[in-house]
């Protein structure tokens, strides 16, 4: 439970410091072009769940690519990123990424967008359109080559599916206050459906505001959003389409949604640099309202969901070390009518009293200006109640600027 | 541990720095404080159900693990015409010359199947297709062997008292009058139909003996067999041979689920929350036969192509539930294979081949046959664990249960 975390007051430290050591593919109008090569490769001693099973943590809806990395080692995950900019009248980003698992590999143009910046009524606005990432919080763009540990939060696993890419568009209002040393934006965003938890032509609208402050060594930034996605028979494919990841889909239960999602989201951090020193701390609420049916080829149940992951994160760097820790918690209220437990139960939706959680903590070392020796250990309770993993991952995160 | 070590490095005074801080930092960390702390992490799950349908679960005496079945508003069950209908149900009145009820196709002894391939109506009139068990017909999306315009049990239980070819009980027009009379004649019967229907008055009706006949057979749950033991967390309740056999049964190789899937063991599912655009009304060949290499079946029943008189429905029959299937041999609509290893056996072959006779032909080779019947090469350990999980379906108490067996009978 979260109240285990004492005293309080870490929490008001938390919230003080920190920002994302690599932001993930932002651009605008005012940067070169460029490419750049990320990758990182990842050894793990132990996985989460045994190979040939499947990871669903008790009483949540999962899909998208949420699957748990496997002991050994594996290729996390590698991107090709590129960046033109057309003579300063608007820009062109792709990114092309690529992962491995059980041996299987896949290459996936991931993003491929367009985007311009201009001025109206004395205010500067932002419109990108193509296969894009959503802008509401960095958490759900997990990549283990950028992010700060090589797996994914679990919030963005079992909430959005991992990594959000779907063909859609962003408007978006930026400015800043120079009275308060603050930058703001403000955006809505509209998807076709690709990314979980919408389905494919069924679309996600998210409308989002970031508010950044800056003053001498002391950086904040405050997020808010929400996002409606909506869903068609919604089936859990992590499975069984492109990889199975070892597992025989003999033994899925194939089960469907059809509904609403509305999540929002709440991300506060806050850095503070002071001598050699980094203090960073972040805490993200992220709520999802499920209000839909679910169902098997013969039976089905109204679903009346609320999902609520906690996240905590800190960390401290010193010329090229940095020592990170991230506490997740998540937790259901499940509610069910015309239907039976049993049925409940073998849809994987029966949840009482367990709430998945992971601690990971992890030294990164960055040896050389292009490399990043990154060690973890991760305790994880997320799969179901008292089935703990411990896992002990040493890697690297490579990134090289090739223009 | 980490956090104590952080405790202890030397960090500079908050006041040190820029006093606009408290721009972000008090109201963040309230915030923080506040919603954390005022956070309920912990995860329920609730299965709620109204009071209607609690009472119908009583009434139906539903085990918590079935679904509610979908009883048509146009027929309210009720505890009077649940009694009612038992009383019909082996009542030998309801057939025009007064030689069978509807329990002399259907003996709880075999889950109200009868034991013999096809079996005879009242006048003698052989019937072509198998009599099937009843175990759980309140969940079925379709009823006989195969019609897809019979969704409820009411429209289904016109054929075998009122059809006059073939004829079963031979209730036809002429004899109506007749056979409603004698219940209209009958005191305790008189009874029964005031309790069953009180807001009418006009006695013994077709309509009503259907509606209680329906109300009846409705009653008919069985899930109390191993499987249903295993299912609600029984893991010693199936042998470790019935354990393989439900995973072969459930596997890509053998295929069965594709058919034979869900709480009823049949992809003609409907209960109380299936929603009209979700039902399913599957039909399947199962290369049973291939008459003339044409895709065909046996003259006398073609299957859902007898109504639709489209060639690619020859041979579509509706997969039935294989609960309590141990007690329903014969099997097929035709009753044509004697036991559950010689199902297995056909659908391991993909398809009968039946070498003579005017029905000769290779079901195996079937235009028509469903994409699902594959075939595949199984061992006898494999086919054993099949049939021994088929046989964890039984259900015991349902072919025990005094609520479903002969009231006539009983002192």
């Amino acid at each position: 439970m979260l109240k285990r975390i004492k005293p309080i007051w870490l929490l008001s430290l938390l919230s003080i410091v920190y920002q994302p050591v690599m932001a993930h593919q932002k651009v605008s109008l005012s940067e070169k072009d460029s490419i750049k090569v990320l990758a990182a490769i990842t050894y793990r001693n132990n996985q989460i769940v045994e190979s040939g099973e499947i990871w669903q943590p008790q009483g949540f809806l999962v899909g998208g690519e949420a699957v748990p990395a496997e002991d050994g080692a594996s290729l996390d995950d590698a991107q090709l990123q590129g960046y033109m900019n057309l003579n300063k009248e608007y820009y062109v980003a792709a990114k092309l990424s690529a992962h491995s698992h059980s041996g299987e590999n896949s290459l996936e143009l991931e993003n491929l967008w367009f985007g311009t910046e201009f001025q109206f009524a004395q205010q500067m606005f932002q419109i990108e359109a193509g296969k894009i990432s959503t802008e509401v919080t960095d958490t759900i763009n997990y990549h283990s080559s950028i992010d700060i540990f090589s797996q994914a939060p679990l919030s963005a696993d079992i909430l959005f599916g991992r990594h959000f890419t779907d063909i859609g568009a962003r408007f978006a209002l930026m400015n800043s206050i120079d009275q308060l040393n603050s930058s703001y934006k403000l955006g809505i965003e509209l998807f076709s459906g690709d990314n979980f938890p919408a389905t494919s032509g069924d679309g996600s609208i998210s409308a989002f505001s970031h508010l950044t402050f800056q003053s001498q060594s002391f950086q904040s930034i405050a997020k808010l959003w929400v996002m409606y996605a909506k869903a068609e028979q919604r089936e859990d494919v992590r499975y069984s389409e492109g990889h199975s990841h070892g597992v025989s889909v003999d033994n899925v239960v194939q089960s469907f949604f059809t509904g609403d999602t509305l999540s929002t989201g709440i991300y506060l951090d806050g850095t503070w640099d002071y001598e050699q020193w980094r203090f960073h701390g972040e805490f993200e609420w992220i709520q999802a309202q499920i209000d839909g049916q679910i169902s098997t080829t013969t039976q089905s149940a109204y679903m009346d969901a609320v999902q609520s992951s906690y996240r905590l994160a800190a960390f401290v760097e010193r010329e090229k070390h940095s020592l990170h820790l991230e506490y997740e918690i998540l937790s259901v209220d499940n509610e069910f009518s015309h239907t039976t437990e049993t049925f409940i139960e073998q849809v994987g939706l029966s949840n009482n009293g367990f709430e998945p959680n992971r601690l990971s903590v992890g030294w990164h070392y960055a040896f050389h200006p292009d490399f990043i020796l990154r060690t973890e250990w991760m305790r994880d309770e997320s799969n179901e109640l008292s089935q703990v993993s411990s896992i002990v991952s040493l890697g690297i995160q490579w990134r090289y600027n090739l223009l | 541990m980490l956090f104590r070590s952080l405790g202890r490095l030397t960090l500079p005074k908050l006041s040190e720095v820029d006093s606009s801080l408290s721009f972000m930092f008090l109201p963040l960390s309230l915030f923080v404080m506040l919603f954390v702390s005022g956070c309920n992490v912990s995860s329920t799950t609730t299965v709620t159900s109204t009071e209607t349908e609690q009472d119908l679960r009583t009434l139906l005496d539903l085990p918590d693990h079935m679904p509610l079945p979908a009883i048509p508003e146009f027929n309210p069950l009720t505890k009077e015409k649940i009694t009612l209908g038992r009383f019909l149900f082996y009542d030998k009145q309801l057939s025009a010359n007064q030689t069978q009820s509807c329990g002399s196709c259907h003996f709880q002894s075999d889950a109200f199947a009868d034991g013999i391939s096809t079996p005879i109506g009242s006048t003698g009139h052989a019937l072509v297709r198998n009599s099937q068990g009843l175990s759980n017909v309140a969940y079925n999306a379709t009823f006989t062997w195969s019609n897809d315009t019979f969704f409820e049990l009411e429209d289904q239980l016109n054929v075998p008292i009122r059809a006059d070819d073939p004829i079963e009980l031979g209730v036809t027009d002429a004899e109506l009058d007749t056979v409603l009379s004698r219940f209209n004649n009958d005191e305790k019967y008189q009874e029964m139909f005031e309790a069953a229907f009180p807001d009418s008055d006009s006695g013994a009706t077709m309509n009503k003996v259907i509606f209680s006949l329906a109300s009846f057979v409705r009653t008919m749950i069985s899930a109390k067999s191993p499987y249903d033991e295993y299912l609600l967390g029984d893991k010693e309740a199936l042998t470790a041979q019935q354990k393989l056999g439900f995973s072969l049964f459930n596997g890509e190789k053998f295929e069965c689920f594709h058919c034979h899937t869900g709480i009823n063991f049949t992809v003609s599912y409907k209960d109380a929350n299936t929603l009209n655009d979700a039902l399913l009304f599957p039909f399947f060949n199962n290369g049973l036969y291939n008459v003339n290499s044409d895709g065909s079946y046996p003259a006398e029943d073609q299957g859902l192509f007898d109504l639709s008189s489209d060639p690619t429905d020859k041979g579509k029959f509706r997969p039935p539930s294989l609960r309590n299937i141990e007690f329903t041999a014969p099997y097929m609509h035709d009753g044509s294979i004697g036991t559950l290893r010689e199902v297995v056996e056909h659908y391991a072959r993909g398809g009968t081949l039946t070498e003579y006779g005017v029905n000769a032909g290779d079901g195996k080779n079937s235009p028509y046959k469903s994409a699902l019947i594959l075939g595949f090469s199984a061992t006898d350990e494999e086919i054993d664990a099949v049939v021994s999980f088929l046989e964890s379906l039984s259900d015991y108490d349902f072919i025990n249960n005094e609520k479903f067996s002969n009231p006539h009978e009983e002192n």
